[in-house]
C-alpha cells in the first residue's frame, strides 16, 4: 500500500513540468499583481513562467513564479533576453471546468535598471504593464510589449 | 464553460441555416435580425483618431490568440481549438474592428467559412464631433459581454486591459 501511494504520488509529480525559477541576483524586477476571479464559485491563479532566449530566439523554459503574493521580486540576468509569459488559470468549482489564458512579453533589462510589471485581472479582464526605471535619475517610462516574433535577442 | 461551448455549437448550427456572412458588411447587415443577434450603441467622449489609434494598438495584441476548451463529463468529452483573428480597418472618417474565428477542431461549420473564419463581433466608430466618437458594436446577444466590455473599455479609455477569450 505504502510502495503503491509511493509511486502514484511520483506519478502526480511527474505530470507538471513546471519548476521554481531559481535566485538571480540583483533582483531587478518586481511584479505587482491584483487578480480576482470575480465569483465566489471560481478561483484564478496567476503566474509568470521565464523563458530564457537565445540569439536566435529560441526559447528555454528556466522556471515559474507563482504570483501568490501582491509583490514578488526576482532578478533576470542583465543585457539578455528573457520572455516572460503571465499565466491567468481558472478554475470553477462547479462542473469542475478549467481556463487558461496568457500574455507574453520580451524583456532584455538594461544593467542598473529596475523594471516593474502591473498585472491586473478583474471581471474577466486582464493588463500587464511594465515600467522601466532608472533608480539614478529617478525616471520612469512605459515599456510597451514585445512579442516573441519581433524578437531580436 | 459547457453552456458557453454548446452555445458556441448552436449558435454556429443556426447561423448555418442560412449564408454565413462573407465580409464585415454582411456580418452588419445580418446581426439585427439574426437570432441572438444584438446591435450595442454608445458614445466615447473621445477623438475618433483617439479610438482608432486605441483600436489599432489593442485588438492585435488583445484578440489574436487561440482558445482550447475542453469539457468533460461522464457522458461527454469537448475539445475545440478557436482562432480568433482581430482586423483594424481605419481612415479619418472611420474606424472598423473586425474579429473573426475560426473553428479548428470540434466543431462542424456548415456553409462557407470566409477566410479568417466566421464574424463573430464588429465594431465601427464614428465621429460626432471633434472630441465624441459614436460607436456600435455588432454580435451574438449573449457570451461576448467580456468582449464587449473590453472593446467598451479601448472606446472610452477608461480601461485598456484584454478580455480573457477563455470566458468569451
Amino acid at each position: 500500500m505504502r510502495a503503491a501511494l509511493a509511486v502514484l504520488v511520483v506519478l502526480l509529480g511527474g505530470c507538471s513540468s513546471l519548476r521554481p525559477y531559481p535566485s538571480v541576483t540583483p533582483e531587478n524586477v518586481v511584479v505587482k499583481s491584483a487578480l480576482e476571479s470575480g465569483s465566489i464559485l471560481s478561483s484564478m491563479r496567476g503566474s509568470v513562467h521565464i523563458h530564457e532566449l537565445d540569439a536566435s530566439c529560441h526559447s528555454s523554459y528556466v522556471g515559474t513564479v507563482k504570483l501568490d503574493r501582491p509583490s514578488v521580486a526576482l532578478g533576470l540576468p542583465a543585457e539578455r533576453a528573457s520572455y516572460l509569459v503571465f499565466a491567468f488559470d481558472g478554475s470553477s468549482f462547479l462542473g469542475g471546468t478549467t481556463s487558461s489564458t496568457s500574455s507574453g512579453t520580451v524583456l532584455k533589462p538594461r544593467p542598473g535598471y529596475r523594471y516593474e510589471f502591473a498585472v491586473t485581472y478583474k471581471d474577466n479582464i486582464y493588463n500587464v504593464v511594465l515600467r522601466e526605471s532608472d533608480p539614478r535619475r529617478g525616471a520612469s517610462r512605459e515599456v510597451p510589449r514585445q512579442e516573441l516574433r519581433g524578437c531580436s535577442a | 464553460m459547457q453552456a458557453r461551448i454548446a452555445c458556441a455549437v448552436l449558435c454556429t448550427v443556426l447561423a448555418g441555416c442560412a449564408q454565413q456572412p462573407q465580409n464585415a458588411q454582411e456580418f452588419r447587415e445580418a446581426i439585427p435580425g439574426a437570432f441572438m443577434g444584438k446591435v450595442r450603441t454608445f458614445e466615447a467622449k473621445r477623438p475618433l483618431r483617439d479610438v482608432a489609434k486605441t483600436f489599432q494598438a489593442r485588438a492585435p495584441e488583445c484578440l489574436n490568440v487561440s482558445v482550447r476548451s475542453v469539457s468533460q463529463s461522464s457522458t461527454s468529452y469537448q475539445n475545440i481549438l478557436t482562432v480568433y483573428k482581430a482586423t483594424v480597418v481605419s481612415n479619418p472618417q472611420k474606424a472598423e474592428l473586425h474579429l473573426q474565428r475560426d473553428f479548428k477542431s470540434g466543431v462542424i461549420v456548415p456553409g462557407k467559412v470566409p477566410p479568417g473564419g466566421l464574424y463573430y463581433v464588429v465594431a465601427d466608430a464614428t465621429p460626432l464631433d471633434q472630441s465624441r466618437t459614436r460607436i456600435d458594436i455588432y454580435g451574438p446577444s449573449v457570451g461576448t459581454d467580456t468582449l464587449v466590455r473590453a472593446i467598451t473599455g479601448w472606446a472610452t479609455g477608461d480601461n485598456l486591459g484584454c478580455p480573457d477569450m477563455t470566458k468569451s
